[in-house]
């Protein structure tokens, strides 16, 4: 309870961290389908063959 | 020795003799209050399952214990206090009616104790089984429970004041999980398994009263760490609000109406506390208007005499932006807002750490709004870009006040920039820019105050500090062009090297060098290719980061580091390959390495598979072995967090999978490669893995998701000799639910694997 009282948003490391691996996943997922030629987002990747 | 001896069912007769030593006509008080505190140590330590079979012995000594005929209150208290480490193993006695009865009878009677410490005991007994057994409460909540707990709100002593509110938090809480579960079985079409009684809402009217009044009985001098009944109504008012939702605000407004201006700053701070603790729950739209009216109250509280009542103004300010952010960007309140939090800002830390949170709150709704009007696309101009580059200028001169370490000020002064920076349309780039320059800058002094720290709470803030720049970069460098990123790369990757080369020293911090390795995949994101002349300097910090097993945080972020860098340099990634391979191989077969880093990895190899295409044959058994291995991996199904583990590691196999199948596909769209051939003869195994999958009852959404784009993949690598393998019952009814999911990313993948099987049906 103690941490509900006038409680805030607020991001330390394991938030960060949370966020890093959710957007590797997402990156991971549009360059699949990139590949699939699914792609919904913008991907833009170093090798312009692929 | 008990706890260590009954779960292998040794010592067979303790419980007995336990119990013998309370009931016995001729024990002593001090025989029987020891063996019932025995008694309560051994029901709070041990596993619940190992005494259940004894309940009913256990039970009848504690009972024994509790009842009024007892004389001493030691006793007493240590009978209440063994109940209520017992609870959780008296289900079956719960279940039975009869003996319901009894112990709610002996526990009521105990709340009724002069003894204040036998009173509180007997309250959190009821707090406690109010959450184990809610369901069978009805029978005591009108009779009983409500007049004891209301009783226990208004008492004087706070430690029982808080156990009276803690029991109608925790009514709330239970309220709200099963109007979460009743929504979700009428979505199902399905009646719920359990029901809401709605306590709280027909407790209200006479809740709320209690609630306001303790409001009002502040510590002048708080100390931020003390927990009071004050405290308490707060939180529980909160709660009440998400539970009941719109019918409490007719309850709470008078009281709010009447007191914002009283002269006691005692009662203006309890008005301002209960308007912002009922602002999430009720409707947002009944609500706006309500909310609208009242800012300019709020804005003069920010200037209050009391700090009390500036601090929760500010609060409940930063809960405006949060949750009703439409009544606090409208036009005739947004300039004295933002002149109010401005001036917040320089307030006592406590009140401009609340400030700082209400920005972060209100950029990101404002940049909401204007981005619903692009289509989700950056806009060009928001209702903020006027006033940008002076606000981003006041938080930068707050990270900087010398009393920032306290209230969080300084995190949550960083934590503002970098959502004011995320948020920001195209019109606030020029500040962007700058502000860059200005976190580079600070990034460089501080790595040259180094030598200068001495004391460890100095070496803690300096850390701190460190992490946090690390962290507004990756921000900034969000929203840097493709054009401009190239051109302040090198001091920003200097100053990282420099970093790492530091903290892997002496002083090392493994909290800096995770920050810092997530600056390099914000980075690797940004600069693409360009990346790779940094590659040859930041090896060394790669390679010690994926060796470092102790420290799992930095080894995972060094593993999904090495994703980031597969998908940005492409091709070009193969020098490092061979080193980087035989890193992540040694890691995925290390036992002592934390579990929750080998999904990452498998994952990591379909990104080097995809990056590198037919180079990967080279590695191509290796891998496939590991992931065959992994993928038959058996564990407890009763174990949550393990079942939540399978799903991320059979997730993360199907992505390795995906990423070699790709890779050795090609681009050829039409013919099938040699090298995908190489795949064929693990197709079997792999169709066997997603089957294992589609039977599964306890799969997750993801796990669907990735099956699903693996099945496209195999189809489209592998055209028609697939279409025995996935036209097959379990796999048509998985793609089945996967259409149906609530999630975009299962249902697209979904759709598009039904459609590859369809089209090779439809070619045959």
């Amino acid at each position: 309870r103690f941490s509900q009282f006038k409680k805030t948003f607020k991001t330390n490391q394991e938030e960060r961290r949370r966020r890093t691996l959710e957007n590797q996943k997402q990156s991971r997922y549009d360059y699949f389908n990139h590949c699939r030629c699914l792609a919904e987002n913008e991907f833009s990747v170093g090798n312009e063959s692929i | 020795m008990a706890v260590a001896e009954l779960p292998v069912s040794q010592w067979p007769e303790l419980i007995s003799v336990l119990v013998a030593n309370v009931t016995a006509a001729n024990s002593t008080e001090m025989v029987r209050e020891a063996t019932l505190e025995t008694i309560g140590y051994i029901c709070q330590d041990i596993d619940a399952e190992v005494l259940a079979t004894q309940s009913n012995e256990i039970l009848t000594a504690i009972v024994h214990g509790m009842k009024r005929e007892e004389p001493s209150n030691h006793v007493r208290l240590a009978a209440t206090t063994a109940l209520l480490n017992s609870l959780e193993f008296t289900k079956a006695n719960f279940d039975k009616e009869s003996e319901r009865h009894f112990i709610m009878q002996v526990v009521c009677e105990a709340t009724q104790s002069p003894d204040t410490k036998v009173r509180v005991a007997a309250l959190q007994c009821l707090v406690k089984i109010m959450s184990l057994y809610y369901q069978y409460m009805e029978h005591y909540m009108g009779p009983a429970l409500f007049a004891i707990t209301l009783e226990a709100m208004r008492s004087e002593i706070d430690e029982i004041a808080l156990q009276g509110i803690e029991f109608w938090s925790n009514v709330c809480d239970e309220e709200v999980d099963l109007a979460i579960e009743a929504s979700e079985a009428a979505e199902m079409g399905r009646p719920p398994e359990h029901t809401s009684k709605f306590y709280a809402k027909g407790a209200l009217q006479y809740l709320v009263p209690v609630l306001m009044q303790t409001l009002t009985k502040q510590e002048e001098y708080d100390d931020e760490d003390d927990w009071n009944p004050c405290k308490a109504a707060g939180v529980c008012l909160m709660l009440l609000a998400n539970c009941c939702e719109d019918v409490i605000v007719p309850h709470v407004l008078p009281f709010v109406k009447e007191n914002i201006e009283n002269p006691d700053w005692r009662f203006r701070d309890a008005a301002v506390m209960a308007f912002g603790s009922i602002l999430e729950g009720p409707d947002a739209v009944q609500l706006k208007p309500i909310v609208e009216q009242a800012m300019p109250f709020l804005f003069k509280l920010m200037h209050d005499t009391s700090v009390n009542v500036r601090d929760t103004a500010a609060w409940t300010i930063g809960r405006v932006c949060e949750i009703i952010p439409d009544a606090a960007v409208a036009p005739p309140n947004l300039q004295p807002l933002l002149q109010a939090l401005v001036t917040g800002l320089t307030a006592e830390p406590r009140v401009a750490s609340n400030v700082c949170w209400a920005f972060s709150s209100l950029a990101e709704a404002a940049y909401e709004t204007a981005s619903q009007a692009t289509d989700g696309n950056e806009p060009d101009s928001y209702c903020l870009s006027e006033y940008f580059e002076p606000i981003v200028q006041k938080l930068l001169e707050t990270t900087d006040r010398p009393d920032a370490a306290q209230a969080n000020l300084r995190a949550a002064a960083y934590e503002a920039l970098m959502e004011m920076v995320k948020n920001s349309p195209k019109d606030c780039y020029l500040t962007v820019q700058k502000t860059t320059m200005v976190i580079l800058e600070r990034l460089q002094q501080v790595l040259n105050m180094e030598s200068h720290v001495s004391s460890h709470s100095d070496r803690v803030q300096y850390n701190d500090l460190q992490s946090l720049l690390c962290a507004t970069l990756q921000s900034v460098l969000r929203k840097v062009t493709p054009e401009d990123a190239p051109k302040i790369s090198d001091p920003i990757m200097a100053a990282l090297l420099q970093m790492f080369n530091s903290s892997a020293g002496p002083n090392r911090a493994g909290g800096v060098q995770e920050d810092a390795l997530m600056a390099v995949a914000t980075l690797t994101e940004v600069l693409g290719e360009g990346f790779i002349k940094y590659m040859e300097a930041f090896r060394p910090y790669l390679i010690m980061g994926l060796r470092n097993h102790a420290e799992t945080t930095i080894c995972q972020a060094s593993v999904g580091l090495v994703g980031d860098i597969c998908r940005a340099l492409g091709a070009k990634i193969l020098p490092f390959c061979d080193s980087i391979m035989s890193l992540l191989l040694e890691t995925l077969g290390n036992n002592e390495v934390d579990r929750k880093v080998k999904p990452q990895i498998l994952a990591v190899f379909g990104d080097m598979a995809l990056a590198i295409g037919p180079e990967f044959k080279k590695y191509l058994e290796l891998v496939i072995g590991m992931l065959h291995q992994a993928s038959q991996a058996q564990v407890n199904r009763n174990d949550f967090d393990i079942m939540d583990y399978l799903n991320e590691l059979r997730e993360c196999c199907l992505e390795a999978y995906t990423g070699i199948v790709q890779g050795l596909k090609g681009e050829d769209k039409e013919t099938i490669g040699t090298d995908v051939q190489l795949i064929l003869p693990h197709v079997p195994h792999m169709i066997n893995f997603i089957t294992t999958i589609a039977r599964d009852r306890e799969k997750s959404d993801g796990t669907i998701s990735a099956a699903a784009g693996l099945i496209g993949d195999l189809c489209s690598a592998f055209g028609h000799q697939l279409l025995p393998f996935v036209d097959t019952e379990p796999i048509t009814e998985m793609l089945t639910i996967g259409r149906r999911s609530k999630t975009g990313k299962t249902k697209t993948l979904s759709n598009w694997a039904t459609k590859e099987i369809r089209r090779l049906k439809t070619t045959v």
